[in-house]
């Protein structure tokens, strides 16, 4: 074409029909093909008079596009590995990669909020052991603890959590969880406290994992224990077991999600971290849901179903199995709770509808919480779930699959689509 | 000066433009006029969207009129680039959005052609039936939308109660009331529900009552026709140069219309009227509007009689892929010709889709005819160029 590509020109077909005028015009404003003897190709007939570029040449890239790759420009094939990538760098728990699309990045927040659900359940069962330490012998095991604890607590969240402990302390009704620490006669206890109530989100989490935890692991746990796992130098085979418990969870539970999206894993993880949204900033009754989890350790009850094993501090093996983990999610949610867009508007897209439905079990959850805590004051911590805790869980999980199917559903629909 | 419309049209109607008008006196006269710049739009009822109309008014008349478009660009034929020809068919839908099955059915016949498929019977049947109520539903609009403009309300409303009666039974073939997404590349999406063909029988005997009463309406009313008759005289070579196409360019007289002299679908098996014009008015536009309505119930009837059982699509592969090389298909939309240029690298998106949509050309003519009309007629003539803004910019 004469003028190249730099200034290309044709000569005009305006004088043989008028209405080339347009298509004239048209061709300038999308390629930047001027046209000679045309009366005026400018101004540009389609875009604005200060658009850059020629929209329809092949190297003008869509805005979006630079953002973000089309979607549909993948084959499903394509795609699964890329994703299956995306997953296992989350699942080892570094910062995830870039998000190569929607439904991956949904995949990786669910593995966040997996790995974090884990890292909650471990940090339970160390609390546990710990306060069954305490109320054994009264001896503070160390400043193992102390460092485990504090990285449960995560970085940015350690002021949340320290406030969350403070509003604890005042509030009258929290009484309990400061009067297990007093118990306990440590630091270490109260940091334990104030980690188990550094957030409504952690909590949630830990109440997830509770709700799943006691049913399902724990008898598992007493199992293995009974089994008699190869016992190390410093722990018994009990704790020894309960702590391998809590990493191994991890890793299997981050497998499933890696191998089998929209398994029930992935399910609750990515429910963890959807409850975790709706529920509003914490404020002084949210500590309330967790006075029984710290109450029941410090109760005679609640310490005796457990196994006596579990005498002697968990920490090593927790330290190194659940820490990187804990300390690589929980500044992650911090993250996100800071810019709580994000995480809004997964929600958005992973879920059009859910809006209604999560308020529900929103609602069902606090009123139902306070039954299942005072059941729990009374019965102590029992291996089955009493039935409102039973329902409490299905009505959480029903929206929360919904949500999981759907991230996964629009992978595939993409992959149809195609 | 004496009027100077009057000169150009074909003879002074009574109450038209040319009867006792003065338009302007100028140097030498008793009235001195100052041109004056008059911006109409972009947001203005009349003009169905958001086209902008710059015009330069000498007293009453216009003297020069510059319509201003991309308001509603959306870069189609861009994004059709990165989509590939199952998704185009949902994104053609879109740029005239009130003949969404005939822009699918463009595009489906293009990649159909390009990979040298055979669509079933039926579906050509099923396509013939849906483009011509598509085509109902688009003139019914515009009937309404007219009248509505020339200030009778009456005829809207009428309009619009038997456009929602087309848009349930459209409705129920195709699950959308705007945008059907029912064709596909090789048929349609499926079979018709059961009861389609007797309700599009009745909804037959519906329309045909309802032009008649349209007709009765706005040819009885004096004002209607003192406004629309021979106002905006479009002349056939002017019409063809600039490209118009559709009820606009039959209005002038020229019978050309692509389902007769390019027959796609069934439409070379059926018998299709094309109505034509004498002056080539805003009147006359207007009147194509209902006597191709009429045509295509006589097309529907036609088509309900031979539509034949079989299947409705064809089996595709799970990624089409149009072969390289290229394509022009054009067909009959409501509003003219609409054609798809394709041009296929052998992906499964096109490397370029060009589409020549009829409103962009009907548009580009308005500046010839909006001169020297008065400004009172403005509303008459571009009510009567049917166009949707959308369709001229993409």
């Amino acid at each position: 074409m004469p003028g190249g590509r730099e200034k290309p020109t044709l000569p005009s077909l305006t004088s043989v029909f008028r209405g080339a005028n347009w298509s004239e015009r048209e061709t300038f404003d999308m390629f930047g093909i001027d046209f000679e003897g045309h009366p005026g190709v400018r101004p540009r007939i389609l875009t604005v008079e200060n658009f850059e570029g020629w929209p329809l040449r092949k190297d003008f890239q869509l805005t979006s596009r630079n953002a973000k790759p089309w979607p549909g420009a993948k084959e499903p094939e394509e795609q699964k590995p890329a994703g299956g990538a995306a997953d296992a760098t989350a699942s080892a728990g570094d910062a995830p990669a870039e998000p190569q699309d929607k439904a991956q990045a949904a995949k990786a927040k669910a593995e966040r909020a997996k790995a974090k659900a884990a890292a909650m359940r471990a940090k339970k069962a160390a609390e546990r052991a710990e306060a069954q330490t305490a109320a054994a012998d009264g001896a503070p095991s160390g400043g193992a603890i102390a460092d485990s604890v504090d990285q449960f607590g995560g970085g940015d969240t350690d002021d949340e959590a320290a406030a969350a402990a403070a509003t604890a302390g005042g509030d009258p009704t929290a009484s309990t969880p400061e009067g297990a620490a007093e118990v306990a006669g440590s630091d270490i206890a109260k940091d334990a406290a104030a980690g188990a109530a550094q957030g409504d989100m952690d909590e949630r989490a830990a109440q997830d994992a509770a709700n799943e935890d006691e049913p399902v692991v724990s008898p598992d746990a007493e199992a293995e224990a009974a089994q008699g796992a190869p016992p190390l130098p410093s722990t018994s085979p009990g704790t020894e077991a309960e702590g391998r418990r809590g990493g191994a969870e991890i890793q299997s539970g981050a497998r499933d999600a890696a191998d089998t999206p929209g398994m029930t894993s992935d399910t609750q993880g990515l429910g963890a971290a959807r409850t975790a949204d709706e529920v509003p900033a914490p404020g002084p009754e949210s500590d309330r849901p967790l006075e029984p989890q710290s109450g029941e350790s410090s109760t005679p009850d609640g310490g005796a179903p457990l196994p006596a094993e579990d005498d002697v501090p968990v920490v090593p093996a927790q330290g190194s199995a659940a820490a990187p983990l804990a300390s690589d999610a929980a500044p992650e949610e911090a993250e996100d709770e800071r810019h709580g867009l994000e995480r809004e508007t997964l929600g958005v897209e992973g879920d059009g509808g859910s809006g209604q439905d999560s308020a529900q079990a929103a609602e069902g959850d606090s009123g139902s919480d306070q039954n299942v805590t005072q059941e729990r004051v009374a019965q102590g911590p029992s291996p089955h779930p009493s039935p409102s805790e039973q329902t409490d869980t299905a009505d959480r999980a029903d929206p929360n699959r919904d949500l999981a199917s759907d991230a996964t559903v629009e992978d595939e629909d993409e992959g149809d689509r195609r | 000066m004496t009027d100077t419309l009057s000169e150009r049209d074909t003879g002074v109607l009574p109450g038209g433009p040319g009867e006792g008008v003065i338009v302007n006196v100028r140097d030498g006269g008793d009235i001195v006029t100052q041109d004056m710049n008059l911006n109409i739009g972009p947001q203005h009822p009349a003009t169905h969207g958001v086209l902008r109309v710059v015009i330069d008014l000498d007293g009453e008349k216009i003297s020069r009129a510059t319509p201003v478009i991309g308001y509603m660009h959306r870069g189609f034929e861009k994004l059709a680039e990165a989509r590939d020809y199952r998704q185009i068919i949902a994104l053609v839908n879109r740029h005239d959005w009130l003949s969404a099955f005939n822009n699918e059915l463009g595009v489906c016949m293009s990649v159909e052609t390009m990979m040298e498929m055979e669509v079933p019977d039926r579906a050509q049947w099923i396509r013939v039936i849906m483009c011509e109520w598509n085509r109902i539903l688009n003139h019914l609009m515009f009937v309404g939308s007219f009248g509505l403009e020339l200030g009778a309300i009456t005829p809207l409303f009428f309009a619009f109660r038997e456009r929602e009666d087309v848009q349930h039974l459209m409705e129920s073939a195709t699950g959308g009331r705007l945008h059907f997404a029912y064709n596909r590349v090789g048929g349609v999406k499926e079979d018709l529900p059961a009861g389609f063909l007797q309700a599009s029988t009745k909804m037959i005997k519906v329309i045909r009552q309802g032009t008649t009463q349209y007709r009765d309406l706005l040819f009885g009313n004096e004002i209607f026709m003192a406004r629309t008759k021979g106002v905006g005289v479009l002349p056939p070579d002017v019409a063809m140069e600039f490209g118009v196409t559709g009820p606009t360019l039959q209005a002038t007289g020229v019978a050309e219309d692509s389902r007769v002299s390019q027959p796609y679908a069934k439409y070379g098996e059926l018998d299709v009227p094309v109505p034509v014009g004498t002056n080539g008015d805003s009147y006359d536009r207007f009147v194509m509007l209902l006597e191709r309505i009429d045509a295509s119930t006589y097309i529907i009837d036609q088509a309900l009689e031979g539509i034949t059982a079989g299947a409705c699509n064809v089996k595709l592969p799970k990624i089409v892929k149009a072969p390289e090389g290229e394509i022009y298909t054009r067909t009959e939309a409501p509003l003219g010709q609409l054609g798809y240029y394709l041009v296929s690298d052998g992906k499964k998106n096109p490397w370029r889709l060009k589409m020549r949509t009829p409103s962009f050309y009907n548009v580009s003519m308005m500046s010839y005819l909006l001169q020297d009309a008065l400004l009172s007629d403005m509303i008459a003539i571009l009510g009567s160029v049917f166009f949707v803004v959308g369709d001229v910019d993409r």
